[in-house]
Order: structure tokens, then sequence, then C-alpha cells
């Protein structure tokens, strides 16, 4: 384990960006948002680290979102995510700037990096925060997390370390409130990259699937009956969530779904976190499946549909229409 | 070839109630099973010892872990290890097991759990990597052993194959159980014949620092109540209301 050397000077807050065809994810600038509130109380700079390459144009999208100083690694043998060469960028970067916090998306690429560099400097990790403050008396991390899926948080705290790591989930700061007058300076990254390799050779994509049967482990359930209307738009929607597409034992017969996809006393009983009922109506053969959902939202037409006395957000409009602008909603933010 | 395969308990969450009410988890039954994704590893490693791999199983905690290693030698391991430790972060134990990994010697692959039921964070795959310097392969749903090392299909936007070379740290998904079942000649063996091994944080080479934990729970907290049947007016509502509750999964195709 390496020891950073602290000074007594504020030490700043940080971001470790990620871009994705050549921009910034909406989580990076999300993160720099709310990196800018937390620094604004504790009087920080808010810092990004952004590695790539032919990436240093994208600094002048941090600064109105509340960017302070960028550091940029530009370099070719950071194209692609490779784990090895951006622990060696970001830790040679660490161990020369002391970060006292740092911030990270929740993400495949920050959950390879965080830990790790959290156990190389001995610093404190919240991973997955769904809430995160920089507690101003304490001076650490206080974050929340999920225990069992979400049926409740724990709050944690990175009290006992000098330094502080957390990864983040999207949306708990917030969209970023740009301010375009801000401005920010640049400061390029030596890339010493001569004596790394990336460990981790990747073939290619193949064709898997996971053995356990896909309804009763997903996460979200776009599930249809017989009111449906247009059935292309709810597996629009399923495929824009990454929902799988189920059903009432009566869209079987419409031929909307299979056997293998209905809900309910005469087909499977799931548990995800998010159930979306569209056009159904409701009966108790099919709400016994529903009942381990998480939270549960039903568009009905019928007013008196038992249904939306079971949701959680219950609303009373054609579900076809509903399904369509929700997908639109939810790919454009 | 020796295989080492980090174990976890959790509490079975058919025994427990969260009233978001009251703001408790009330444990109705306490009982601890082993962790979906610990099983996953488990029964990858059984499916090595075809090839004549040693399987040696390990869990850090207190004495109940001891419980959920004997389910690991009935799943196939060859050997138990039980490191005595009171609680500690991540940190911690990724310290205590790359201590034994060292005393052991000659692992040539770790395989643990990616993410586990109650917290599901996976530190502790990276975290080990770390303190061994070790590659690691992360959301593993299958892996192959073979004379150049390690082939592993990891799920990440579809499914693709990478390969590392040993020592590796390999992370399985807990999708990947086919929930197979522990031979019934060897649950029994576990319980009358087999040892777990106790060893002790003091066998272990480490200094303090390492096994001061640095992130601490601190409470609980509880997400409000459900308020079943509430209306909706528009789709922009909902929207802010999935956002609030935090149900859309992260992988939501946006458009940039």
């Amino acid at each position: 384990m390496t020891r950073l050397t602290y000074s007594d000077e504020p030490r700043d807050i940080w971001i470790v960006a990620e871009t994705q065809d050549g921009a910034l994810t909406p989580l990076t600038k999300e993160l720099v948002y709310g990196a800018r509130m937390a620094a604004d109380m504790m009087g920080f700079y808010v810092k990004v680290v952004l590695l790539g390459s032919g990436v240093s144009d994208l600094a002048n999208e941090l600064y109105p979102v509340g960017a302070d100083r960028v550091y940029v690694a530009d370099d070719d043998r950071l194209t692609e995510f490779a784990l090895e060469p951006e622990l060696k960028v970001l830790s040679d970067l660490f161990a020369v700037q002391a970060p006292e916090f740092v911030l990270f998306g929740a993400t495949p690429i920050g959950e390879a990096l965080a830990p790790r560099l959290a156990q190389r400097f001995g610093a404190g990790l919240i991973v997955n925060a769904l809430m995160l403050k920089v507690d101003d008396f304490d001076r650490c991390f206080i974050g929340r997390r999920a225990a069992y899926g979400g049926e409740y948080y724990e709050v944690m705290t990175t009290a006992g370390a000098r330094s502080h790591f957390a990864t983040v989930l999207p949306d708990t700061f917030g969209a970023p409130y740009p301010d375009t007058s801000r401005y920010g300076e640049v400061e390029t990254v030596e890339v010493n990259l001569d004596d790394v390799a990336a460990q981790i050779k990747t073939i290619g994509p193949v064709e898997f699937a996971l053995p356990q049967p896909k309804l009763k482990a997903a996460k979200q359930i776009v599930s249809v009956g017989r009111q449906v209307g247009d059935i292309d738009a709810a597996k629009a929607l399923a495929e824009t969530l990454g929902a799988e597409l189920a059903g009432a034992r009566e869209s079987l017969d419409e031929n909307y779904i299979g056997e293998s996809q209905v809900v309910g006393i005469t087909g499977e009983r799931v548990s995800p976190n998010l159930y979306i009922a569209l056009g159904i109506r409701g009966d108790t053969m099919h709400t016994w499946g529903m009942k381990g959902a998480r939270y549960v939202v039903a568009v009905h037409p019928d007013p008196d549909a038992p249904i939306l006395k079971q949701a959680d957000a219950a609303m009373v409009g054609d579900p076809a229409k509903v399904a369509q602008e929700l997908a639109e909603a939810l790919s454009k933010n | 070839m020796k295989v080492l395969v980090c174990v976890k308990q959790v509490l079975d969450p058919s025994g427990i109630t969260v009233n978001r009410k009251a703001e408790k988890v009330f444990i109705n039954r306490e009982e601890f099973i082993l962790d979906p994704a610990s099983k996953a590893a488990l029964e990858t490693a059984n499916d090595l010892k075809q090839t004549g791999a040693e399987v040696v199983a390990i869990s850090v905690g207190p004495e109940r872990v001891e419980d959920g290693l004997r389910e690991a030698l009935a799943r196939g391991a060859d050997r138990a290890i039980w490191v005595r430790s009171d609680g500690g972060d991540a940190l911690v134990i990724a310290h205590l097991i790359a201590a034994v990994v060292r005393k052991l010697g000659e692992v040539d692959l770790i395989i643990a759990g990616h993410q586990s039921l109650d917290t599901g964070a996976g530190e502790l795959p990276p975290r080990l990597a770390e303190a061994l310097d070790w590659p690691q392969i992360l959301g593993a749903a299958q892996i192959d052993v073979g004379a150049n090392g390690v082939t592993a299909i990891v799920q990440q936007a579809g499914f693709v194959q990478v390969e590392a070379s040993t020592p590796v740290v390999v992370a399985m998904l807990a999708g990947a159980y086919r929930g197979s079942y522990a031979n019934g000649w060897r649950l029994m063996d576990a319980y009358k014949k087999w040892n777990v091994e106790a060893w002790s944080t003091a066998d272990l080479d480490l200094g303090e620092d390492d096994l001061r934990p640095l992130t601490t729970k601190k409470e609980d907290a509880f997400p409000p109540e459900r308020q079943l049947g509430t209306p909706v007016r528009d789709v922009k509502e909902l929207v802010v209301m999935l956002k609030r509750e935090r149900v859309i999964a992260q992988n939501v195709k946006r458009e940039t």
C-alpha cells in the first residue's frame, strides 16, 4: 500500500471522467456538477482527470458544469479502456497530487478502477452511492448504498481514512445547471506507459445465455395485457430500459408473448425493481405473480381497473401512447 | 493447479422484513446462506477439478462462516480455510486473503462472486487483485482453463470473450449459477470427517494499518413508505417519480 503524503492545504475534489464515442458521458458532467456544489461549501477546487486519445477539446465542456482544472492525458494507447494503462496513469498522477476526495462513475469502468486505486492508496471507498455528500465536520464522504437491491439503504462513511473515494450512480446529484461564463485551465499529464501493457486480451463478442430463467432474474419488466393497444410500443420501451418483456395470461391468447413470459399464478412469480404494467386489468391471478416487485407502474385506459390500486404510480391513459412517450423521455436525458 | 474460492455468507432475504414506516429491518429468522455469486464461484471451481485442480475455499468472518465453509466442502472444495475476524471492510478482507494466498503459495486462480446479494458492491475482487498485483476479470459468466491461461465469457453490453494468463482474479456473476446441489455423501463428510482450518490474523504477517477498516456503516436509512394508487397525470411526472425511486437501470440507451 502506497501512502500519500499530504499538505495542510485544501486538497480538492477530483473526478475521473469517462468518455463514450468521443463525447463525455452524461454521468461525468453530473459528477462534476455535484462536485462543484460540494466544493463551494468546502472551499475546494474541482479537478477532472480526462483520459483517452483526442480528448483535449472536451475540457471546454467541463468548465460550464463546474470544473476548475482539467488534467488531460491524451495518448493513443488510451483509446480503448484497458485497466492497467489507466491505472498507471491515474496512480502516477494521484501519487503527485494526493487527492483527498475522488469521484468515479458507478459504471463498469469505475467499478474496475476505484477499488484498485482505493486499495493501492489506502483510501475509504463508498461503492454505488445513490446519495453522497462531503461531511464538513469529519471531512469525509457520507453516502447511501442500496442493501438487498434497494429494500433499504446503508449509510456508509469513510471517516477513518485520509483519502476518500466513491463511485456514484446516475441521478445522484441531478441534472447539471451549466454556467457558460465559467472558465478553467488545462494541464497536460505526462503519460509514461513504456513498461505497462493490458493484461486482459479481448477476443471478441460471443453468443451466450446465462443459465438462470430470464424473467426471475430480471431487474426491470415491461408487462403487457389485452388493453396494451400496440405491442411494438411496449417492446420498444422494454428495449430502451433494457427490461424483459412479460405479460398476463390473456396476452398469451393475443400472441403478444410466449408461454415462458407469463406472470401470475399460472406462470412465473417475479421480483424486479421496476414492473411496468401496460394495459393489464389486474385480477388476482396476475397480481400474485408481481407481488415481489419493488416499484409498480400501471397504465390502463379504465380508471376503475384494479391494477391502479396496487401500483405505486397509477396512470389512466392509452398504454401504447404512454409507452412511446416514456421511451422517448428516458432516452433523451 | 491451485484454485482459491472466496466464499461469502449473507442473511437469507426471506427471513428479513423491511418496515419502512418503523424505519427498521426486522430479522425474523437469522439464517445465513451462501451468497448466490459464491455458489457460482464454487460451481465453477468444482468443474475445474476435472482438469486436476485443487480447490481451496476461504472465508473471513466470525464463527458462523464455518457453516458456509462446510457447505463449500460439500460442494467440492478440497480444503477450507476460515480466517477468524470480527468484521472489517473490503480493504481489510482483501489484505487478509492476499496474506493467505502468499502463505499458501502457488495459487494460480482466485474465483470470487462478482456482486453479493446484500450490498452488491463487487469491491473485493478488484481489491484482492490489487493487493496481489494480479490482473482481474470482472463479471464472468463462464471460464475455461487451458495451457495458455484463462479464457472467460464476460458480461458487458453483450457477452464478450476475454483471455488472461494466470495468476488472475475472476469474479463470477450470480446469474452464472446453474443450481447444482451438494453431493449427499460429501455433505455428511463435510460435517463428520473433514475439518475447517481456523487461521487467526496473527498468523498472517500483517501490520496494524492493514487491519484497520476505513469505510464503515453508520446506520440504516429507509425509502419512504409505498403509497399504492398514487395517481400520475403525465409521462413527465412519471419520469420524475421513476428517477426519484431509482428503479431505472444504468444501461438505459441514451442519445447523447
